[in-house]
Order: C-alpha cells, then sequence, then structure tokens
C-alpha cells in the first residue's frame, strides 16, 4: 500500500499543477502554453502588454511614446495587475529616449536626450482570431495607469 | 546501440539515474531562464554542480537524497522561472521526483515505481494536453492551426508547401498581428486561403486524433501493450520533433517511454533515439530558414515586378 501512494506522488503533482494552471487560465489571462497545464500548442498566445509613456524632454516639450512587452516577459505571460504595476514601475525608474514614437532605453545617458516620463498607462489586451475571415482582434482587457509622482496610481 | 544496450540491461532503477544526468547535463534546462546575478541563475549553477558531482560519484546518483535535492533545485528554479519555464520542464521535475522515490523504495519494488510512473505521466501529459486542446475554442475550430501556420516562423515550410502561402500572406498577417497587438486598431483582416484552412484543420484532428491514441494507451492498465505505445508514441513523435525543434521535450518523453518497456533492444533503441533527437534539432531550423530565404526571393522579385501594389490587409480603426 504504501509503495503504491508512493508511486502516485508525481501523478498526482502533475495533476495538482495543471489544475491550478487551468485555474489561473481564468482568474489571471495566463497563458495557457506555460505554467505546467500542458496547454502548449493549445491557443494562440493570446495576451499582449503595451504601455503608452508621458514624457517631456529637457525642454519640458510633452512627447508620448510607445512600448511593447516582448511576448515571453512575464507580464506577458503571467498578467497579473502585480506585474503590470512592477513593469510600470520598472519604465518609470529607466531612462528613455524617443525613436520614431517609439520609447528606447537610453543607454548613452545623454542629457540632451533623455526624457522624463510623467505618466505610464500599461494595457494588457486580450488577442483572438478567425481562421474563416482571417481576423486579428485585439480587446483591452487591465488598464493601469501610474504617475511618475505617485506609483499607486489607478486601475481601471 | 550495441554500447547503450550493455549499459541499460539492468533493472531501470539501476541505469535511469546515471543516464537521467547524462541527459541533465546536456540539457540544463535551468538554462532557459538565468538572468545575471539573479536567484534563479545561483540556483542553477547549484544544479549544475550537483548533477556533476552525481556523474562523478556514482554512489551518490544512487541516492534518493541526492535526486531529493535535485527535485527541490529543479522546482525551485521552475517557480523562479515561472514565466519562462516550459512544460516539459515540469515533466523532468516530475521524472526526477519518481526516480528520487524509487530509490527510496529501492529493488524491484523501485523499478516498477519508476515504471508505473513512465507510463502514469506520459499518459497524463498527452490527456492533459488534448483536453487543454478540446477546451480551447479557437483550437477545436482549427483557428490556432491558421495562426501558427501564417505567424510562426517554425510553420513556414509547412503552411507554404502544404497550403500555398506565400510571402505576401505572412507579410500581411505580421502586419495585420502587429496593428492589433499594439492597439492601433480593434481588428485587421488579412486573407486566408481555403487550402491552408483544409491543412490546419488536418494538423488539428491528426494531432487531437494521435495524443488521445497516446493517452488511451499509457493509461490502460494492461500489461503486454510496450509495442503499441512505442509505435503510438514514434507516430506523434516524429512529425512533431522534425517540424517543432523542441527536443528536449521528446528526449524526456523518450526517457520516460524506455524505462516502461520490458524489451532491452527496444529499449536501446529507443535510448540511441533520445540522443539523435539532439542531432536532428538542426533540420526543423534549417528548413525554416531555407523557407525564409525562398520568401524574401519572392518578395524581391514581387517588389521589382509590381512596385505599387497595396497591403492586402484591412483595418478597422479604433473610435
Amino acid at each position: 500500500v504504501a509503495s503504491t501512494a508512493l508511486a502516485l506522488v508525481p501523478a498526482a503533482l502533475l495533476v495538482a499543477v495543471a489544475l491550478h494552471q487551468r485555474r489561473r487560465m481564468h482568474t489571471h489571462d495566463q497563458n495557457a502554453w506555460k505554467g505546467g497545464g500542458f496547454g502548449m500548442f493549445s491557443d494562440i498566445h493570446t495576451g499582449s502588454v503595451t504601455a503608452l509613456l508621458s514624457t517631456a524632454d529637457a525642454a519640458g516639450v510633452a512627447r508620448d511614446l510607445f512600448l511593447e512587452l516582448p511576448a515571453g516577459a512575464r507580464p506577458s505571460i503571467v498578467p497579473t495587475e502585480r506585474n503590470l504595476r512592477s513593469w510600470a514601475d520598472e519604465i518609470i525608474t529607466s531612462r528613455w529616449t524617443d525613436h520614431g514614437g517609439r520609447a528606447v532605453l537610453d543607454r548613452e545617458g545623454d542629457a540632451n536626450k533623455s526624457l522624463t516620463v510623467r505618466r505610464v498607462i500599461v494595457r494588457f489586451a486580450r488577442l483572438d482570431f478567425d481562421r474563416r475571415t482571417g481576423t486579428h482582434r485585439a480587446s483591452v482587457h487591465k488598464k493601469i495607469s501610474v504617475p511618475a509622482s505617485d506609483k499607486e496610481g489607478e486601475a481601471w | 546501440v550495441s554500447a547503450i544496450r550493455a549499459t541499460i540491461a539492468g533493472a531501470p532503477i539501476e541505469w535511469m539515474p546515471v543516464v537521467m544526468l547524462v541527459f541533465l547535463l546536456s540539457w540544463r534546462p535551468w538554462a532557459a531562464y538565468a538572468p545575471r546575478g539573479s536567484t534563479a541563475a545561483v540556483v542553477g549553477m547549484g544544479q549544475t554542480v550537483l548533477v556533476m558531482l552525481g556523474l562523478l560519484a556514482p554512489s551518490m546518483a544512487h541516492s534518493a537524497g541526492f535526486w531529493a535535492a535535485i527535485t527541490v533545485l529543479h522546482f525551485a528554479w521552475v517557480l523562479l522561472a515561472y514565466h519562462a519555464a516550459d512544460n516539459h520542464q515540469y515533466l523532468i521535475g516530475y521524472w526526477c521526483l519518481a526516480i528520487c522515490l524509487a530509490l527510496l523504495l529501492g529493488g524491484d519494488a523501485g523499478s516498477w515505481l519508476l515504471t508505473t510512473n513512465g507510463r502514469l505521466l506520459i499518459g497524463l501529459c498527452f490527456l492533459w494536453a488534448v483536453l487543454a486542446k478540446l477546451a480551447a475554442r479557437r483550437y477545436r475550430d482549427g483557428s490556432m492551426f491558421v495562426y501558427l501556420l501564417l505567424t510562426d516562423p517554425r510553420f513556414m515550410m509547412l503552411s507554404t508547401m502544404a497550403g500555398g502561402a506565400s510571402a505576401a500572406d505572412y507579410r500581411a498577417h505580421a502586419w495585420a498581428a502587429r496593428r492589433v497587438r499594439t492597439g492601433e486598431c480593434h481588428e485587421a483582416a488579412a486573407p486566408v486561403t481555403t487550402r491552408l484552412q483544409r491543412v490546419a484543420l488536418g494538423l488539428t484532428w491528426w494531432t487531437t486524433g494521435v495524443e488521445v491514441f497516446v493517452a488511451a494507451l499509457f493509461l490502460a492498465p494492461f500489461p503486454n501493450l510496450d509495442g503499441l505505445r512505442a509505435i503510438s508514441f514514434l507516430a506523434f513523435a516524429l512529425p512533431t520533433y522534425l517540424l517543432v525543434a523542441v527536443p528536449a521535450f521528446g528526449q524526456v518523453l523518450t526517457l520516460m517511454l524506455a524505462a516502461t518497456v520490458s524489451d532491452i533492444s527496444m529499449r536501446a533503441y529507443l535510448v540511441s533515439a533520445a540522443v539523435a533527437l539532439t542531432l536532428l534539432t538542426f533540420l526543423p531550423t534549417h528548413l525554416m530558414r531555407l523557407v525564409e530565404g525562398y520568401h524574401r526571393l519572392q518578395m524581391r522579385r514581387r517588389a521589382v515586378s509590381c512596385p505599387d501594389e497595396p497591403r492586402s490587409a484591412t483595418l478597422t480603426r479604433v473610435s
């Protein structure tokens, strides 16, 4: 009896982790491909995380910049409010430059090019695709606004 | 094969620990996420050192405590790399735990535990894969495979050769997907041919069928199914791993399968196949590059012959 019980431990762990992953998919919009639920190739990568940075240059001129998070990054795979907020905080504490409307990390530290972030709006959108019409769709499910001066921010 | 045959002639509990350590060292699963200076990198380094020690001291590799440490470190890394760890990393962890428990029992009971877990873990892995697929609307209606065929470079060879997709189709879908991803519009459409949809539906139901077959055979509590199980697994593995370069998943499944079969020759061929999977990895990658080159050539030809051709996608602007 003891050896049978021991034999079932890895299988029971597999089932428990897979159930937990399925639950997180519904409660946290977690990506089906990760998390131990064996959902690879079961769905498209359903989430996209982007940010809109309200910035100002050294002369105080305002500029809105766009930033897209890589598909494999933590907030893209597990888009909990905590992960999205943590990315927003990371954006605020980093230095950026304008590259044709896109935010690029300022690695050179050039004060003339460097922009100050005043507010970040992080957005998580669910993606969809219909094979019959070839239509790609996105609908915003989470949106967090974090002002630079007050990291508490607001969430809608 | 004969050298492998001599190594794995005994009971699974005798050879699996060392074989698994060799594979762990070649995979280094923890290398998938190890940012410099992070806890995940430290845990990964600890695992590498432990695996090397186990290979240098075979008595250590056959102790349950050693495998308990490997299992704990592996799952600690999985937790730290939760967003990056693939499903096979979990499977590797369950298999390390099974080896630990088998060594704890020892003898025939230990080998029985390892064999039973080989079957159960493969069967459950495929069962969950099927359930996850059937639960997803986009999988059931074929949209998932059409999407992959038109946006994932790994499927480019199949979509070009079997589905007749052109470089322009790829470009139109990449453009449409990017527009909706970045929030520029709510929806964007690009053409999908009927032929490509048929290929996608074929892939959808072939994958479901073969995975149901594998799950049923491995979970069925009947003896003497070794041959059928190996055939069903090969029917899944050959097309899958020739198309998609994820050798570690194929290798851990093949090793687990090898632990379940009683025929030593079949076992030796399976372990050899696991080694061969590493060498075969280059094939899907190079085929993908070949088709990418073909598509680039197509785009250049088209740009020369029709320089003013409009893009073939329509957009619904954000209101």
